[in-house]
């Protein structure tokens, strides 16, 4: 069975492939964080404490993704 | 719930935007109707379950993802799908749920979010608006009775429009009895 990890040329391509996203999607979760702040600020609802925990989860995980990609690939 | 995630609200409690004076009032709060969110919920239906279907079409050539990628990758990419579909799943709801249209006693307030890095926050009193106009066409609009409602101030400033609204012959019946009733008291 063709088995393409097997390849290192691959897996390289592959590993910076992974870096790249993880760390571009880091930088697009704080930009989301900063971006509910300014729409929190526009107007208030009760939800808005809500969406700034979901904002922060968000981003704590796109740091974990870069974390695991460095680690564990 | 309805005053947190509907489209059509009047008189909400527990809502204030920016610049809202003491004394002022919201009467009319709006988003767009919930049927212009269906692509997306779609779209971000179709991420989360885009593992599960390329393992079944795998499945029939008697392969998996798993065998295909060493655990580690398996495991990477199935994170970062997941986080992806949270993030497109959430950017777009906020984007929905923040993009309102604002009636108050003292005047009509439009705040607009473009992507990430662009607010628009539109505004005009409502001595000042002119001519107020509703257009629903479309299939979607028929069937779901939403349109948009343009507003037409006598300032040089530009027309402010409300999108997709629900019930926009009720928006701009509420318009027209707030600016006669103020313009009538101003004569």
């Amino acid at each position: 069975m063709f088995a393409p990890w097997e390849s290192n040329f691959l897996m390289v391509i592959g590993k910076i492939f992974f870096m790249a996203i993880s760390v571009v999607y880091m930088i697009f979760s704080f930009i989301v964080v900063r971006q509910v702040g300014l729409m929190n600020r526009s107007f208030t609802t009760s939800l808005h404490g809500f969406f700034t925990f979901l904002a922060w989860v968000h981003f704590f995980a796109s740091i974990l993704a870069v974390v695991l990609v460095f680690l564990v690939l | 719930m309805s005053a947190l995630l509907g489209a059509f609200i009047k008189q909400p409690r527990g809502v204030k935007f920016d610049g809202q004076d003491t004394e002022e009032e919201i009467l009319l709060f709006m988003r767009q109707h919930v049927v212009v969110n269906l692509k997306w919920v779609l779209i971000a239906a179709f991420l989360f379950f885009a593992i599960p279907i390329f393992d079944f079409f795998l499945a029939m050539g008697n392969t998996s993802l798993s065998q295909l990628l060493p655990p580690s990758y398996n495991f990477i990419a199935r994170f970062l799908l997941g986080l992806f579909t949270f993030g497109y799943f959430f950017e777009n709801f906020l984007s929905w749920y923040f993009n309102s249209y604002i009636v108050t006693n003292k005047r009509v307030v439009d705040i607009d979010f473009y992507g990430l890095t662009h607010r628009r926050f539109s505004e005009a009193p409502l001595r000042n608006i002119e001519d107020v106009t509703n257009d629903i066409y479309g299939f979607a609009q028929i069937a779901f009775h939403f349109g948009d409602v343009s507003i037409q101030t006598a300032a040089e400033s530009r027309e402010i429009t409300f999108e997709n609204v629900p019930n926009p012959d009720r928006v701009q019946d509420t318009l027209s009895d707030l600016i006669s009733a103020i313009k009538g008291e101003s004569e």
